[in-house]
């Protein structure tokens, strides 16, 4: 791996969450000065920053795009205790001449009482869904039940988890053999001995969710949770980003034959469990086939893990700064011109002087 | 990042610059051919003082190497036609066939790495960088283990054979002493030139002996003195047997006569038949194999395989596959023997001769840095049935994980994904599954690759992806405010409900410009109108304004009744056919028969009753509709009048 | 397969267009053009498949003379003369590019950038078709855009020409176009005046997208398109509004058809399915040897012999169904499975480039 351009985001604050969209050509930044970038990647590769505005009047902690199915939407969460959803329009034709784009705000989502944590588009099979969790422990499931109108959200569902809430995941599977399905994570520290992860399950006939399993053996704050997609499987995955990094597999029980009613039941069964980071691991994400799992933790470092033929996970590579912040504006101008300039060969030489020769360099036939 | 799968492997670093990583936390996205990353702290950290980069970080520089993606797309055409040969054949595949397909293979790999070394001599220096001599050098060891595995594995070559296929790798694989005999031949005077006897020895170490008599004889013409010598040696060299797989020669029978050779050659070293020169008694000790001499010859041999397979020449040239190990493991130890530990190459090469394939396979996926050669090598022999043989339950599986591998860094280049398809639909557990999720995250930016993605999901029957594609290149064909292209995609999602929203917007164009702008898109729909209920309206209301352009009154007529007395038209366009219809009405000839102008009446009462329950908007739109019911009120009696009249007189006669 | 060469070039190719040879001579090309897509970056590259300078290439491999940077796909490309040529971009700008033979160097004439786009960004420009000075481009947009080679501006634009996407221009005659579109229909426009299409021709009751457009060499009247499917269609654009003859043909788009400039009997055609076939209809028509035999002389793409010479010819390709037996179809590229997308044809010489990366070229056409 090689950092191949470094990109200045242009934001006053710390960045706290950047996302591709679905097909990788676009992304979005938000940040702790209350704005949302969106970005667009030219012809020659080169990232240009499209649109910036003002979403929040408090930190925004993440930002998501929908599927292109609905548009180019946005939706963004903030410590203002709000969340918000995103269109873009047609703009005025001398925008087009700026390469300026224009996003209005369709809605904002002011249910919550306190910081709303996390944001998340349910999987697109489910229709036009939002679902955001706050640290009141309530997670927030919203529909825009006229896709062409997203300035109408209708709150569906509230679920209380009692516990404040870090994070939520949903299942990708659009399999009808598997229910609509989330994961939230509780980033509550009260030492009691208490689950901080819980899967909850729609159910067709009373028209609710409702909780399927805690994994009782995540006691820990939890910062991250993620789903792996579902490969036609019978069973699920959930990444889970605690004091350390697991996996679980959640293998579905058979159901009782009278038992229609109740929620799915699931043996958990622990897959991997890493405490490489030696401290709190605070995001966690699988790459599109769930071949890798990806890792950050206060170690400042990220990790990626993946398994052999035989399931077994370990880690593979390490990705982690090179101890030389940026101090002020005086680097700032050096990095703006040479964005791709000798640093970057610097880097490749490292890289190539430490692992890659190490491993290339004997197999010269001499 | 070509991962490794064993457990004994440390992680592969790389840094990040202007990131202090003990100071903040490290954020990340994935995306579809890199990966993002940025300085971040949860909380919050001090303002001011901060000036956040975003890197992108690329995963295998290889796949950006022009060359190699010469390699990718001739090997896709190799793989695709090894699979598709074995699903049409009916009897069982040859092991030849899978030799040629094997030796296919290799072909290409060489041809790469010609083209590398020819762009290395041609041009400037500094036009390969560091990178591609790697390549080189990988792509050198690539062919040398898949070559070994050929004649070991897939060609299954028995005593006899087997040593002359080894010859002909360590020959290929050693020519360097084909330039140096270049040099020599070209020199003025060759018996003279230095190198001579290094040359010699070469060709003797290779059992190039024809080869070495020819220069043998160069230097006897000038030796007078030693010619009895001279013609000893050439008389052994002649003499000595060599293994004739296609003769009617019997293994057994070979070895008898190489014996008596051996026994021969030993006796002339006894009676120190070259004695007065030293490099005639290496060469004869060569012949005989004797292990100090060939030691002593380490900078010839270059490498351990070498010095085995020179070795066994000499001694066992009917050597016996399963015994191949025992000598193998002895050669290399002597060979190496102030070496600590063997390198990668070395345990793979070791690893193939004791015939542990799946451990060449592990260890090629560790040491190499590409899933490429892994995934076409244990493909191949899993087609040979090899994997199954040596009792792996997870045979299948790993062909297919390596395969999966390879095809999923396909993917992730912008331009190399369409080879990756082949791939995935070669994998039978888990290549629907793996397609599915990444050619949807293909960019469709033009049309046109927008359809050649589509082209891939319909051969497949991935229904849910052809909808989801057209359902993206119609939101974005609305999005840029192009209507047509907006329906012929949705009708090709069969999404009944965006055709709906999209035939509103002609409608709404009808009734703002007064006119079709697409009229010849819409009467041309066909069957696909049928869609949705506003599409067959839409169709069916250009119709009309057909049939009223080409004066079809009569028919006209009743269509435009009809589209309102169906319930197919939505009410909010109910006044707009009702004015439609008032210019057939104030036609001379009656149009509308009486039963006919009592339905449109109704229609007109049924449209004012409910609009009045409704708020209205404005004064001043009040009055126009208030106007125009008058006015169709007015016109409808009096066309009823005049029908009356009319069907009366007819009933008269 | 043996007939062609293969050369593998490390980028997609998406139009490969042979440089004209003047029509006085009688010399096979020698000069080639061909444009990549969907990589990062693309560009368009000079090819020569000249025999000379003793080097170790066998004959007919093709050479590099030289490659330029492209930005977007090239979505098509066609040669003005022998050494100007007009590019088509995804981006919506439309290029001249000059090839001096002399310096091997490629040169832009002139770029006109954003000539097919939304209210709000690019549109991909689709389709180039020539007849110098004139140029004419379609697009995504609908747009129809005709443009002078020495002029600056653009010389006429018809906006909203079709509200579904234009996939293909050509000349008919000089000031008329031919356009297929998405839908399946092919429109006959006067790019001189009015907005509106002066003729409409689709299959009925299909709308089957027409990918690629052209028309018979000698008979302005013969057109032939091909489509998603895989059809081929012949029309007759001075009578019906209904394709003369349907021919079943590839197993997916059809991206490309072209008569032989100098041997219209024969026709090529190349599709996503991976196949390039050679159609010859010179069995179906008994003059057609001493046809083929008095055009041998033409070698310009945009010659036109009188009609009345010719008039034999109109029943060979406007009467396939009857002469559906003495059709002759081959594919001449056959164990290659990725899409062919672009072919074209000159002489004896065929150079057809594929999703495969790769460019085969042959100087031995059996016609």
């Amino acid at each position: 791996m090689f950092v191949a351009r470094s990109i200045p985001a242009d934001h006053k604050d710390l960045i706290h969450d950047v996302s591709y969209d679905f097909h990788g050509r676009r992304m979005a930044t938000c940040s702790s000065d209350q704005s949302v970038k969106v970005w667009d990647k030219g012809e020659n590769g080169e990232w240009h920053c499209t649109a910036s505005w003002k979403t929040h009047s408090g930190s925004v902690w993440r930002v998501m795009w929908a599927h292109p199915e609905f548009g180019q939407v946005l939706a963004s969460c903030s410590f203002d205790r709000t969340a918000a959803v995103w269109e873009e329009i047609v703009g005025e034709s001398n925008d087009k001449q700026r390469g300026q784009s224009h996003w209005i705000k369709r809605t904002t989502l002011v249910d919550s009482r306190t910081s709303v944590t996390d944001v998340k588009f349910a999987p697109k099979h489910m229709g036009l869904m939002l679902t955001t969790c706050s640290a009141d422990g309530v997670v927030r499931i919203y529909e825009a039940p006229d896709v062409m109108n997203l300035s109408q959200w209708s709150l569906q569902h509230e679920i209380s988890c009692k516990l404040s809430c870090s994070c939520i995941s949903w299942n990708p599977s659009s399999s009808r053999a598997h229910s609509p399905m989330l994961a939230v994570g509780s980033d509550d520290n009260n030492p009691n001995l208490v689950g901080k992860v819980h899967i909850y399950e729609y159910n067709e006939n009373t028209r609710k969710y409702a909780k399927a399993e805690t994994l009782s053996m995540v006691t820990d704050p939890v910062h991250d949770v993620a789903f792996a997609p579902n490969l036609g499987r019978s069973f699920h995955v959930l990444a889970v980003a605690t004091k350390d990094v697991c996996i679980f597999n959640l293998v579905p029980l058979r159901r009782e034959p009278n038992s229609t009613s109740g929620p799915t039941k699931f043996d958990i069964q622990t897959v991997a469990q890493f405490e490489h980071h030696n401290s709190q691991v605070w995001r966690v994400s699988w790459n599109i086939t769930s071949t890798l799992l990806a890792s950050s933790g206060d170690d400042g470092c990220v990790r990626l893990w993946k398994a052999n033929y035989m399931g077994n996970w370990k880690c593979t590579g390490i990705l982690k700064g090179d101890g030389t912040p940026v101090n002020g504006t005086s680097n700032q101008h050096g990095m703006l011109t040479s964005p791709l300039g000798s640093a970057n060969q610097t880097i490749q030489g490292s890289l190539n002087g430490t692992s890659a020769s190490r491993k290339k360099g004997q197999l010269i036939p001499s | 990042m070509w991962e490794i799968e064993e457990l004994d492997v440390e992680p592969v670093t790389t840094v990040i610059p202007w990131v202090n990583s003990s100071k903040c936390r490290l954020g990340f996205e994935w995306g579809p051919g890199d990966m993002l990353f940025y300085e971040t702290v949860k909380g919050g950290g001090p303002k001011g003082k901060v000036c956040p980069l975003i890197h992108v970080v690329r995963k295998d520089e290889e796949m950006y190497s022009p060359i190699l993606r010469k390699l990718f797309n001739e090997s896709h055409h190799i793989f695709v036609g090894l699979q598709r040969s074995q699903e049409e054949s009916t009897s069982k595949p040859k092991t030849h066939q899978f030799v040629s397909i094997s030796k296919n293979y290799r072909s290409v790999i060489r041809a790469c790495i010609e083209e590398l070394q020819h762009i290395a001599v041609s041009s400037a220096v500094s036009a390969l960088t560091p990178q591609d001599y790697n390549q080189i050098s990988i792509l050198l060891a690539v062919e040398l283990i898949w070559n070994l595995c050929e004649i070991l594995f897939i060609e299954a070559a028995p005593a006899g054979t087997l040593l002359l296929h080894l010859l002909d790798w360590v020959q290929v694989h050693n020519a360097g002493v084909d330039d140096e005999a270049q040099e020599l031949l070209h020199s003025e005077d060759p018996a003279q030139h230095p190198k001579f006897w290094d040359v010699v020895i070469c060709y003797v170490l290779q059992g190039r002996i024809q080869e070495a008599r020819q220069l043998l004889a160069k230097q006897a013409t000038q030796k007078p003195a030693a010619s009895s010598m001279f013609k000893t040696m050439d008389g052994l060299l002649k003499k000595m047997p060599v293994f004739n797989p296609s003769g009617n020669q019997t293994l057994t029978e070979f070895e008898l006569k190489w014996g008596h050779w051996y026994e021969e050659c030993n006796r002339h070293l006894e009676d120190s038949s070259f004695a007065s020169n030293s490099n005639m008694e290496t060469v004869c000790k060569i012949l005989l194999g004797d292990k100090d001499t060939l030691l002593s010859q380490k900078k010839h041999l270059t490498n351990w395989y070498h010095f085995l397979v020179t070795r066994l020449l000499y001694t066992h040239p009917a050597v016996k596959p399963q015994d191949l190990q025992y000598y193998a493991q002895e050669c290399m130890v002597l060979f190496l023997k102030n070496r600590i530990e063997p390198e990668p190459l070395d345990s793979i090469l070791l690893a193939a001769f004791k015939f542990d394939i799946l451990q060449v396979i592990k260890d090629c996926s560790i040491a190499l840095n590409n899933w490429w050669f892994v995934a076409h090598l244990t493909d191949l022999l899993d087609h040979c049935k090899l994997l199954q043989s040596h009792n792996l339950n997870f045979g299948s599986n790993l062909r297919e994980f390596l395969l999966l591998e390879y095809a999923s860094g396909l993917f992730t280049h912008h331009s190399l994904w369409q080879l990756a398809v082949d791939y995935f639909d070669y994998c039978p557990e888990f290549g629907k599954a793996y397609l599915e999720l990444h050619i949807e995250r293909v960019s469709l930016d033009t049309e046109r690759k927008a359809l050649k993605v589509l082209r891939i999901c319909e051969q497949r029957q991935m229904t849910e992806q052809v909808r989801s594609i057209c359902k993206i290149m119609a939101k974005k064909s609305l999005h840029n405010n192009r209507l047509g292209s907006a329906l012929s995609w949705s009708i090709r999602a069969k999404d009944a409900g965006f055709a709906t929203l999209i035939s509103d917007r002609f409608l709404e164009d009808y009734c703002s410009r007064g006119s079709f702008s697409d009229l010849e898109l819409i009467d041309n729909l066909g069957t696909s109108m049928l869609l949705s209920d506003r599409l067959t309206f839409l169709g069916k209301y250009c119709e009309f304004h057909r049939l009223y352009g080409e004066k079809r009154f009569t028919e006209a007529a009743k269509l435009l009744l009809s589209l309102m007395t169906a319930r197919l038209a939505p009410r909010s366009f109910w006044m707009t056919l009702l004015t439609d219809a008032l210019p057939l009405l104030e036609q001379k000839k009656v149009i509308f028969s009486a039963e006919q102008t009592y339905e449109l009446m109704q229609c007109l009462e049924e449209l004012t009753s409910c609009s009045e329950q409704n708020e209205r908007p404005s004064e001043q739109e009040d009055d126009i509709e208030l106007t125009k019911v008058e006015l169709l009120r007015l016109a409808l009696a009096r066309n009823l009048a005049s029908a009356i009249v009319q069907e009366g007189s007819v009933n008269a006669f | 397969m043996e007939l062609f060469n293969a050369k593998f070039v490390s980028h997609k190719i998406s139009r490969t267009r042979w440089s004209p040879v003047s029509s006085t001579s009688l010399q096979s090309p020698e000069i080639f053009a061909t444009g990549s897509w969907d990589n990062e970056h693309n560009k368009i590259s000079i090819w020569s498949i000249k025999t000379n300078v003793g080097d170790d290439h066998f004959e007919g491999d093709p050479q590099l003379l030289c490659e330029y940077k492209h930005d977007g796909d090239v979505m098509d490309l066609q040669f003005l003369d022998q050494e100007k040529f007009a590019v088509a971009s995804s981006t919506g700008s439309l290029t001249i590019y000059r090839f001096q033979p002399s310096s091997q160097k490629i040169t832009v004439v002139h770029q006109w950038d954003r000539t097919h786009y939304y209210s709000y960004g690019n549109a991909p420009c689709t389709s180039v078709a020539c007849r110098s000075p004139e140029i004419v481009t379609v697009g995504e947009d609908g747009r129809i855009n005709l443009f002078r080679m020495d002029h600056k501006g653009i010389e006429h634009t018809i906006d909203n020409a079709d509200s579904s996407t234009i996939h293909a221009v050509t000349f008919l005659r000089t000031d008329e176009v031919l356009t297929v579109n998405s839908i399946g229909q092919l429109k006959m426009w006067d790019i001189r005046q009015g907005n509106k299409p002066s003729q409409i021709l689709s299959i009925s009751g299909d709308r089957v997208p027409l990918h690629c457009v052209d028309r018979h060499p000698n008979q302005q009247h013969i057109v032939a398109t091909g489509g998603q499917e895989g059809m081929l269609c012949i029309w007759d654009v001075r009578q019906g509004t209904v394709p003369c003859s349907l021919l079943e043909a590839h197993s997916a788009e059809m991206w490309e058809v072209h008569f032989h400039p100098s041997n219209p009997d024969h026709l090529f055609t190349c599709s996503e399915d991976g196949s390039l076939w050679h159609w010859d209809n010179s069995g179906s028509d008994n003059l057609s040897l001493l046809q083929s035999g008095r055009n041998a002389s033409f070698m310009s793409r945009n010659m036109s012999a009188s009609s009345s010479i010719n008039q034999p010819h109109i029943s060979s390709w406007l009467n396939t169904h009857s002469a559906k037996g003495r059709l002759e179809t081959t594919n001449l590229l056959s164990g290659q499975n990725m899409s062919v997308n672009s072919l074209d044809v000159l002489g004896k010489c065929l150079v057809c480039g594929t999703d495969g990366e790769a460019i085969y070229v042959t100087r031995h056409l059996g016609l």
